[in-house]
């Protein structure tokens, strides 16, 4: 009788056929309706033949009523058919499309730091033509060019007229005398007449043509004078004192009158801050980690004066050298002098130093004269100076010896905060744990931007592989029916496979995040990839089951059968894998939180046998990241496993399960693509904009407050100079 | 009495919209209880259910779903059931009233008209 009504339900609905999905409701609808009516004839006697005919006839005129259904469902099939059409044209090549546009906006201003390859966010920001050169952004990688252009535009401009002539040096001191660019200096000292900088740089150059450093026949340092550490194997050898050999007066004289010039100035700076802060403001608010790299490149180019404090090293070196000169030909107290003046130049450019390189090398030169000093008043009979400038430079040593550890190396408690970013590019200097918060927040929005980017890949993957499987069977008929499984069905799927575990780690990172201490991503990295592989595994597999499990019922509520979910155990051979991983993994997050597995008890390790300090880091990422492997591996295995077992049964609905994956899959792609990418980018902007204050030239100008130098400055401008030392005047030359 | 069939026709979806207001029903159960409660004489062709009842559902009226029947009635199957939407209380309401008014128009005409 069943096959009587299945004729039937079959010319009742043949219009229908353009919805095979609702033509399979309808039938399966009325099917059922038939099969109460007949029980019900059945129950008030009549036979089942004649049970099933009185039923069929109570459903009425057969032509009517497929004229009747039809009618009532022609517009739900054009609007189903429209939605039908739109998902398959649409929803794979959507999350495809999510994917490209995720990974455009995470790579937004990544690659050469040229006006060309501009954050796309910026662009709309309107930088001028004389923004980008003041930036460096003219088109070219060369750096000397890049400054030349600024200097050409704004040749009365100090602060970039000081980039340029600090860009000029940066050929090195080993350059002929007359190749530094004495032009250059000399315009810097009309556009900037308070800036004592430019008229030592001129005191250098023109020393370098005028006279040069020898070693001293007679004077040498004893060995105790030796700066490397009381451990480390000193050459005992005593080295010579350098002196001047003078072979142009005149020139000489010059230099040294530029010499005491630019120490009576007001200001003694190269100005790289004042520009750097210009640079800085020009720019706009950085949203992205690589715009954050686009700050540091654009901002602190030339910024540091590193080429001009080698140069103001070398004029100390020389005005040392001609102290130990004059009092070699009798001018003791010139020499004194010589000194003095040495040593003030060291304490009034700490006193202006912006940088803690500023500082570095203001100390260096502070501290310099002293040892000549000793050896020089020993020889030349005043054992009270002597007695004073050993008791000076023991001092200063041990002050610079104290300040050192502060701004010269990072706690191990602070390094494993900071962050990969702050331990790569400020690695020489130290790091504080609340300089770095920001930073290290940022760069675990981008590791989950990395990480949800490698999800939605494999996501897409496994469609594209399924969607390979769908086109291989639509050519062979029946097509497999595609099934809409329905909003709850798909709701429940949303929330389980979806948002439930992206829920549950999201508010573990958080609560990490806030309560857990803060440890970067260079020391959490084993941790943190195991978690996020055990999410991104959990989401896949529930995804796939929910899904599999969904269309199964549907396709049984329309009256065929793809198989039915699998249970659980007759899959024990993964669920013991899975459980089994899944249990290690557990058992290494929690003992990373809770000691144990984290990468300091490798400590005694370390000791024994002698390890690099970073073999903690790397045996704990190396475990998290063999577990994390573990973990796809298994996921994969079962993925290959089921797909197996699916293409083996193609007559019983398997081709269906692929079809209606499809979809499936490719929806999860764009809402957890546009989601998660959405709030991901949100995060990454918050603290990009935090952290860009922090990385560049603010951090910069307060680094010598902020890293403890503060005390080695305030010594360094207040300690005693030369004890007893008569004023600092300019002596006469070796000629006169 | 036989009730003429543009009648009927036209009070299928209140009735319907007034049965589900009640609780969810599926189509044959729809059946049933208008010919229980009518005693017979609202004879409805159970075929001419169906396309109203998928009218009412893409019109957003009504909401389905497939459900295990009670295993005391059929054990092991399936059936559709139809429940009433917000927007369908909101038609029904509607047409409460409508009949309302409309009944009480028509009868005020049609008083006195059988005597």
């Amino acid at each position: 009788m069943t096959g009587h009504w299945d004729d039937l339900t079959a010319r009742l609905t043949r219009r229908l056929a353009g919805d095979r999905e609702l033509q399979l409701d309808v039938r399966r609808e009325l099917h059922t309706h038939l099969e109460d009516a007949a029980a019900e004839f059945r129950d008030a006697g009549e036979t089942p033949e004649a049970a099933a005919s009185l039923a069929a006839r109570a459903l009425g005129e057969e032509g009517e009523l497929e004229e009747q259904l039809w009618s009532a469902n022609r517009f739900r099939m054009r609007v189903r058919g429209l939605l039908w059409w739109a998902a398959r044209v649409a929803l794979l090549p959507g999350a495809i499309a999510v994917i490209v546009l995720l990974i455009l906006a995470m790579s937004d201003g990544a690659g050469t730091w040229s006006a060309d390859s501009l954050p796309y966010s910026w662009r709309d920001e309107k930088l001028s033509a004389d923004d980008k050169v003041l930036l460096g952004m003219t088109g070219t990688t060369d750096r000397l060019a890049r400054a030349k252009a600024a200097a050409d535009r704004w040749p009365d401009d100090p602060a970039v007229w000081a980039a340029y002539v600090t860009m000029l040096l940066d050929r090195g001191l080993d350059q002929e005398p007359e190749a530094f660019p004495l032009e250059e200096i000399r315009h810097g000292q009309q556009i900037d007449p308070d800036n004592g900088w430019w008229n030592l740089l001129e005191a250098d150059v023109l020393l370098r043509q005028s006279s040069r450093i020898v070693p001293d026949g007679k004077l040498t340092y004893p060995a105790e004078f030796s700066s490397c550490a009381a451990s480390e194997a000193c050459d005992s050898e005593p080295s010579p004192l350098d002196r001047l050999e003078i072979s142009d007066t005149e020139t000489f004289e010059r230099a040294i009158e530029q010499f005491y010039t630019g120490l009576d100035k007001p200001l003694l700076t190269h100005r790289g801050i004042e520009l750097a802060c210009r640079r800085a403001d020009l720019l706009p608010e950085a949203t992205r980690l690589t715009h954050i790299l686009w700050r540091w490149g654009l901002v602190m180019e030339n910024s540091l004066g590193l080429e001009s404090h080698a140069l103001l090293r070398d004029l100390c070196n020389r005005v040392d050298a001609y102290a130990v000169t004059l009092a070699g030909d009798g001018q003791w107290d010139a020499a004194v002098a010589q000194l003095h003046a040495a040593q003030l130049l060291g304490a009034r450019l700490a006193g202006q130093a912006t940088t803690l390189i500023d500082l570095l090398v203001a100390t260096a030169i502070r501290m310099a004269p002293l040892a000549p000093a000793e050896v020089l008043a020993e020889a030349q009979g005043h054992p009270e100076f002597a007695e004073q400038a050993r008791r000076l430079r023991e001092a200063q040593r041990a002050e610079f010896g104290e300040a050192r550890p502060h701004f010269m190396s990072t706690p191990h408690g602070d390094r494993r905060r900071a962050g990969a970013y702050w331990l790569v590019l400020l690695a020489p200097g130290g790091v504080r744990a609340e300089d770095a918060a920001a930073m290290r927040n940022l760069e675990y929005a981008v590791g989950w931007e990395l990480a949800l980017m490698v999800l939605l890949v494999v996501m897409v993957l496994l469609a594209l592989l399924i969607g390979l499987g769908v086109l291989v069977s639509l050519l062979r008929r029946p097509r497999p029916v595609l099934l809409f499984v329905g909003w709850r069905r798909l709701g429940r799927i949303c929330l389980f496979a979806l948002v439930l575990p992206l829920a549950i780690y999201a508010f573990y990172a958080a609560a990490v995040w806030r309560w857990g201490g803060g440890f970067g991503v260079n020391y959490a990295f084993g941790r943190v990839l195991l978690e996020i592989t055990l999410t991104a595994a959990a989401v896949i597999a529930l995804l796939l089951a929910m899904g599999y499990a969904a269309i199964c019922r549907r396709a049984a509520e329309l009256g065929f059968d793809v198989g039915g979910p699998r249970r659980l155990r007759r899959q024990w051979v993964f669920v013991t894998l899975a459980a089994l991983v899944g249990l290690v993994s557990a058992v290494y997050i929690v003992g990373w939180w809770a000691g144990p597995l984290r990468p300091e008890p490798l400590g005694l390790l370390q000791r024994w046998f002698a390890l690099p300090d970073y073999a903690g880091t790397l045996y704990a990422s190396l475990g998290g990241a063999i577990l994390a492997a573990a973990v796809a591996s298994v996921g994969l295995l079962w993925l290959i496993a089921e797909g197996v077992r699916l293409l083996k049964r193609r007559r019983s609905g398997g081709r269906e399960v692929f079809r209606n994956l499809l979809p499936i899959l490719s929806a999860g792609v764009i809402l957890v693509g546009l989601a998660c990418g959405w709030a991901l980018s949100r995060v990454e902007a918050t603290w990009a904009s935090r952290a860009a204050g922090q990385t560049d030239v603010l951090l910069l100008s307060r680094e010598i407050e902020s890293r403890g130098g503060q005390p080695l400055r305030r010594y360094i401008v207040t300690a005693p100079l030369w004890p007893d030392a008569p004023a600092a005047t300019q002596p006469t030359t070796q000629g006169e | 009495m036989d009730f003429s069939q543009d009648l009927v026709r036209g009070t299928v979806v209140p009735i319907v919209l007034s049965l589900l207001s009640g609780r969810e029903m599926y189509g044959y159960e729809i059946v049933k209880v208008v010919n229980a409660r009518t005693n017979g004489r609202l004879e409805w062709k159970e075929g001419t259910l169906y396309p109203a009842l998928h009218r009412l559902e893409s019109a957003g009226l009504i909401a389905s779903r497939w459900q295990d029947a009670p295993s005391d009635e059929a054990p092991g199957r399936q059936r559709k059931y139809y429940r009433l939407t917000r927007r369908g209380r909101g038609e029904l309401a509607r047409r409460a009233r409508e009949w309302a008014q409309f009944s009480l128009a028509v009868n005020a005409l049609m008083a006195g008209a059988g005597r």
